[in-house]
C-alpha cells in the first residue's frame, strides 16, 4: 500500500514538474509547399523564404521588433559619395555552423557563383543589373579586376555600382546575398543542400534533418554570433499542400502556425482570436492587359475594363481577406520623411466600386456602344482557387456592366507564363509581389523593353523618367519623380489593377517576438514560446 | 374404366410445332428479366429523372449557372435567424460574418452595409434602417445586438426561399448549377458511350472477323494503350486540347474504347465459326455484311452491358477532371467543378460539396443498376 502511494506522489510530482516547468522553445510550422531548392543563390521560390531567411543571414537583416534595416553580418558600412561604392566590414569572428571562420572571401566566392552561368541563379538579374562588370563577368567577357566585388581583407567587402540605386542595401537583405561556403559547396557539388552535414549555414538556426517531403527541422546554431538572443530550440517546417488540411492541424494543436488556411473561415478565425497574423504587403494584384492586341491597344477600352469592375465587392465577397483597392501599380507601404508614396495620389478617375455607366460611356467612345461590335475577351489565368474565384467574378462584371462576351481559359502556371511572355493573351490574372521595399522593384514592369513588362506597354517618357529616378540618389526627389511616371502610366491604364494584398498567416498567441514582413517572410530569430 | 396405357396419341398436326410456353420476343425477354429486377428498375427510373432534371429544370428557375450575386454568397438552404427590430424581418450572420435580413418566409432581401468594425471591441456595426445594429464576435457564436446594444435573441430556423439549396461563394444559385452540372455530365455519358461504341465495336469486330496477323496487330496496338492507366493518357490528352466540353469528350473517346475492342473481339472470334456464318459465305455474303449484319447484332447483349458499364466510369472521369481543373472551363457548372470550389469552404459551408459530391453518387448508382440488371437480363445462362 505504501508503495503505491509512493508511485502516486512519484507521479503527481511528475505531473506537475511538467505542468510548472517552462514551456518548450519549439514551433511546428506548416508551409504549403516543398521549395524547390534550399540554395539560397538559385532559388527565388517564396515557399523556401521563411526557411532561408532563418538559417542564413547576409551583411544587412531586418530588426525583429520595428522591421528596420540593421547591421548582420556586416558591423558597419561607408557609401562613398557618388552613391557608388559600398564598403562594409564584417563582425569579428564571424562563423560558419562547422565552426570553420566566415570571411570576406565567402561573400566574394558567392557573388561569382551566382554569376556563374552553370549556377542557374533566379535572381540573377538583382546582381547583373546593378553590379559594376557583373554582366561581362556573367557573359565570360569580365575578370575578377573588372568586377564590382572586392574582398581587400577578411573583414571587408567593398560593392561597385554601375549606377547610384540608394535602395541597394534594401535589396541586399534578400536571400539571395547570403553567403555559402566554398568547401562544402565545391565537395558535395548540387548535392550540399541535400544532408544535414553538409548544409553549412551561417544564421540563427541550422538545420537538423531534412525530410522529403514532409519537413525540415532546424535547430539553434551555437556558432551564430548573436546565439545568446536565438531562444527557440527547435522549429519544424512542415509541408502541408491543402490550406483546409492546414486549418485542422492547426485547431487540433498539431501545428502552431501556418502559412496558409481557407479564405472562408478568416472571418471565423479572426472572431474567435485564433491567432491570425496581418500584415500590408508590398504586393499588387492586377491583371495584364495586353496594350500591343486590339482593341486593347486603345486606351479607352482598357479604361472601360477598369470602371467595370467593383473592386470592394471582390475584396469583401469574393477574396474574403483583408486588401485594399488598388487604382494603380504601386500600394502603399514606402515612406520618405514620414510621407507615403501614395499620400496624396488620384484615383485616375476609378472608384472602389463599379462605375457602370462611366465604363459604357469609355467604350462606347472607343467605338463600343453598348459593347456591339467588341469581340469576345478571352480572360485566362493560371490554376489557383482564389483566382478561379476572382476570374469568375470578373467574367460576370465585364459581362453584365459592360454587355460584351467573355471566354474564360486556364492553364497550368509554366504554359500560362510561356504564353504570356509571348504575348499570346488578351487580360490575364497577375501579380507582382515586391522584391525588397522600393517602387523601383515595380516600376520596369512597364518600361519598354524590360523582361517584365509583360503588357508590351510603351511611353518613352515613361523610360525616361523610370531611368531619372534609377540614378536619383535624394530619395526625395526620386519619390518625386517615380510618382510623376507612375501617375504617368496610370492614366492610360496598361493594366487592370485590382487589390494591394495583406499577408496573412495563423500563429498562435503564445510565439513572440517574430517578425512577418512585407514580402510575407518570417524572421524567427528572437521569436519565443510565451507562458 | 381403364387406360391402356399403350394405346395410340390423338393425332393433332395442327399442335404438333407448338411451344408448351408462351413464346417472347428477344426483346420481350430481356425487358421481362429486366423488370423484375428491382435495383435495375430504380435505376432506370433515377437516370429518366435526372435527365428530366438536367433538361427541362433549368426552363422552371429563375436563375442562370453564372448568374452571380456577389453579397449573397455562401448561403445555406436551411439556416438559424434572429428577429430583427423590425417585424417579420430576420438576420442571418453568414460563415463570413456577413449580416442578411431576410423576411420570415425565408426570402433573402439584402446584405446589411458595414459600417465600422472594432476589433479591439469585437463588434461590427452595420446600418439598418437609418439606425446602426451590431454584430458581436468576442462570443462565440457571433450575437447580433439591436441600435440599444441589447442582443436579438428570440428567432427561427428558416428554409432558403430564394435559393432552394443555397448559393456558393459567388452568389449563383446551387439548385441551377446542379441541373446545368448534372446535364454536362449526361451529355458526357450518352456522346463518349456512343462514340466509344461505334469505335470499340468496328475496331473489335474487325479484328475478331479478320483474324490472324491483323487480329495480332491490332489487338496488340489495344494492349499497348491499356498498359498505361486510361486515366493518365486521359489528363494528357485533355492538357493539350482546348478546354470545353469537346476536349472532354474527344480526351474520352480516344482511349477508352479499348474494353469495348476487346469484348467484341471475343464474340466475334466465338461467332465466326459458326454454321450460320458458314450458310452466309456459301451464299456469296460480302464480308462486311457478314460483320455488319450478322456478327455485330448476335454480339449486341455483351456491347449492350459494356457500354452501360461504361458510362458511369466516363461520368466520374469528366468529374475528376474538372476537379482537378482540366476539365469544363468556368463559369459553366459541371459536379466536378462544383466539389472543387466548395473543398476549401468545408470546413465553413459543407453544403456546398455535399449536394453536388450527392449528385455524382446518384448517378453512378443508377447507371450502375441499370448495367447491373442488364447484363443479367441479357445473359441466357440465367433465363428461368
Amino acid at each position: 500500500m505504501t508503495k503505491r502511494i509512493a508511485l502516486l506522489l512519484a507521479a503527481l510530482v511528475l505531473i506537475g514538474s511538467v505542468a510548472l516547468a517552462a514551456p518548450a522553445q519549439e514551433l511546428v510550422f506548416a508551409l504549403q509547399n516543398e521549395p524547390d531548392g534550399f540554395d539560397p543563390s538559385v532559388t527565388n521560390n517564396s515557399f523556401a523564404s521563411p526557411f532561408l531567411t532563418n538559417v542564413f543571414e547576409g551583411l544587412v537583416t531586418y530588426d525583429t521588433t520595428d522591421g528596420s534595416m540593421i547591421p548582420g553580418n556586416a558591423e558597419s558600412w561607408t557609401v562613398s559619395d557618388d552613391g557608388l561604392t559600398y564598403t562594409f566590414t564584417l563582425r569579428e569572428g564571424l562563423k560558419w555552423s562547422d565552426g570553420s571562420p566566415l570571411t570576406a572571401k565567402d561573400y566574394l566566392y558567392t557573388f561569382k557563383r551566382i554569376l556563374t552561368p552553370e549556377t542557374a541563379a533566379q535572381y540573377l538579374n538583382l546582381v547583373t543589373d546593378y553590379i559594376e562588370g557583373a554582366q561581362e563577368y556573367y557573359d565570360g567577357a569580365g575578370s575578377d579586376e573588372a568586377l564590382g566585388v572586392k574582398a581587400p581583407d577578411d573583414r571587408t567587402l567593398v560593392l561597385t555600382l554601375k549606377t547610384p540605386a540608394p535602395y541597394y542595401l534594401s535589396i541586399l537583405t534578400m536571400w539571395t546575398f547570403s553567403p555559402v561556403q566554398q568547401a562544402t559547396v565545391e565537395a558535395n557539388g548540387d548535392q550540399w543542400t541535400n544532408k544535414p552535414d553538409t548544409y553549412i549555414v551561417n544564421g540563427p538556426f541550422k538545420v537538423e534533418a531534412f525530410n522529403m517531403g514532409e519537413s525540415v527541422v532546424l535547430v539553434k546554431n551555437p556558432e551564430y554570433y548573436d546565439a545568446d538572443k536565438v531562444k527557440l530550440e527547435r522549429i519544424t517546417f512542415r509541408y502541408i499542400t491543402d490550406s483546409a488540411t492546414a486549418l485542422m492541424a492547426y485547431e487540433a494543436g498539431e501545428i502552431d502556425g501556418s502559412r496558409g488556411f481557407p479564405p472562408n473561415d478568416y472571418a471565423r478565425l479572426r472572431a474567435s482570436d485564433a491567432g491570425v497574423v496581418m500584415e500590408a504587403a508590398y504586393a499588387t494584384t492586377y491583371y495584364d492587359i495586353n496594350n500591343a492586341k486590339a482593341p486593347y491597344d486603345n486606351p479607352l477600352v482598357r479604361k472601360a475594363l477598369n470602371l467595370a469592375v467593383d473592386r470592394v465587392s471582390l475584396i469583401d465577397n469574393v477574396i474574403q481577406t483583408p486588401a485594399l483597392p488598388a487604382f494603380s501599380l504601386i500600394g502603399p507601404g514606402y515612406v520618405v520623411d514620414g510621407v507615403d508614396f501614395v499620400e496624396g495620389r488620384s484615383n485616375f478617375g476609378l472608384s472602389e466600386t463599379a462605375d457602370v455607366e462611366g465604363a459604357r460611356a469609355a467604350l462606347a467612345e472607343a467605338g463600343y456602344p453598348n459593347g456591339e461590335g467588341f469581340p469576345t475577351l478571352q480572360l485566362s489565368y493560371y490554376t489557383n482557387d482564389t483566382i478561379k474565384k476572382v476570374v469568375e467574378a470578373l467574367a460576370a462584371m465585364f459581362t453584365e456592366n459592360l454587355n460584351i462576351k467573355v471566354e474564360i481559359s486556364n492553364e497550368d502556371w509554366a504554359v500560362y507564363y510561356d504564353n504570356i511572355q509571348a504575348g499570346n493573351y488578351e487580360v490575364a490574372a497577375m501579380g507582382w509581389g515586391a522584391d525588397y521595399l522600393h517602387p523601383m522593384t515595380f516600376l520596369p514592369l512597364l518600361k519598354t523593353g524590360d523582361a517584365n513588362n509583360l503588357v508590351g506597354y510603351s511611353n518613352p517618357e515613361y523610360d525616361a523618367l523610370v531611368e531619372q529616378a534609377q540614378s536619383e540618389t535624394d530619395p526625395v526627389a526620386a519619390m518625386e519623380i517615380m510618382r510623376k511616371a507612375e501617375s504617368l502610366s496610370a492614366e492610360e491604364y496598361p493594366l487592370l489593377n485590382l487589390y494591394y494584398r495583406a499577408n496573412t498567416m495563423l500563429l498562435r498567441a503564445k510565439v513572440q517576438g517574430f517578425y512577418f514582413d512585407y514580402s510575407g517572410s518570417i524572421f524567427l530569430k528572437t521569436a519565443f514560446i510565451a507562458e | 374404366m381403364t387406360i391402356d396405357p399403350w394405346a395410340m396419341a390423338e393425332q393433332n398436326p395442327a399442335r404438333r410445332e407448338a411451344l408448351a410456353y408462351n413464346a417472347r420476343s428477344f426483346a420481350g425477354d430481356v425487358w421481362f428479366r429486366f423488370s423484375k429486377k428491382p435495383t435495375a428498375l430504380t435505376g432506370m427510373t433515377l437516370v429518366v429523372l435526372m435527365a428530366l432534371f438536367a433538361v427541362f429544370g433549368p426552363m422552371l428557375t429563375p436563375y442562370d449557372y453564372d448568374k452571380q450575386s456577389l453579397s449573397m454568397g455562401n448561403i445555406p438552404p436551411y439556416f438559424a435567424a434572429v428577429s430583427a427590430p423590425e417585424p417579420d424581418r430576420f438576420f442571418y450572420v453568414t460563415a463570413n460574418m456577413k449580416v442578411i435580413e431576410t423576411d420570415g418566409q425565408g426570402r433573402l432581401i439584402r446584405q446589411l452595409t458595414k459600417k465600422t468594425d472594432d476589433f479591439a471591441a469585437s463588434r461590427v456595426s452595420f446600418e439598418y434602417n437609418g439606425a446602426l445594429v451590431y454584430l458581436d464576435y468576442g462570443v462565440n457564436p457571433p450575437v447580433m445586438l439591436d441600435p440599444d446594444g441589447r442582443p436579438l435573441t428570440a428567432g427561427k430556423r428558416l428554409w432558403n426561399r430564394s435559393y432552394l439549396l443555397g448559393t456558393d461563394h459567388l452568389g449563383r444559385d446551387i439548385l441551377t448549377r446542379l441541373m446545368y452540372g448534372t446535364r454536362i455530365s449526361l451529355t458526357i455519358a450518352f456522346v463518349a458511350a456512343a462514340v466509344n461504341m461505334v469505335i470499340g465495336t468496328l475496331y473489335g469486330g474487325i479484328s475478331g472477323f479478320l483474324g490472324g496477323r491483323t487480329d495480332a496487330i491490332m489487338m496488340r496496338v489495344v494492349d499497348i494503350i491499356s498498359t498505361i492507366p486510361l486515366t493518365l493518357y486521359v489528363i494528357l490528352i485533355k492538357v493539350t486540347l482546348s478546354s470545353g466540353l469537346s476536349g472532354i469528350i474527344i480526351a474520352l473517346s480516344s482511349v477508352y474504347w479499348v474494353d469495348m475492342a476487346r469484348v467484341v473481339r471475343g464474340q466475334t472470334l466465338s461467332l465466326r465459326e459458326q454454321e450460320f456464318v458458314l450458310a452466309a459465305r456459301t451464299i456469296g455474303t460480302s464480308r462486311r455484311a457478314i460483320l455488319v449484319r450478322h456478327l455485330i447484332p448476335n454480339a449486341m447483349g455483351p456491347i449492350l452491358v459494356t457500354m452501360m458499364m461504361l458510362i458511369p466510369s466516363a461520368i466520374f472521369m469528366e468529374a475528376f477532371m474538372s476537379f482537378i481543373g482540366i476539365g469544363i472551363a468556368p463559369p459553366m457548372a459541371s459536379l466536378g467543378t462544383m466539389c472543387n470550389d466548395a473543398v476549401e469552404a468545408l470546413r465553413a459551408n459543407p453544403y456546398q460539396l455535399f449536394l453536388p459530391a450527392l449528385m455524382v453518387c446518384l448517378i453512378m448508382f443508377a447507371f450502375n443498376f441499370v448495367g447491373d440488371g442488364l447484363r443479367d437480363a441479357l445473359d441466357p445462362k440465367l433465363r428461368k
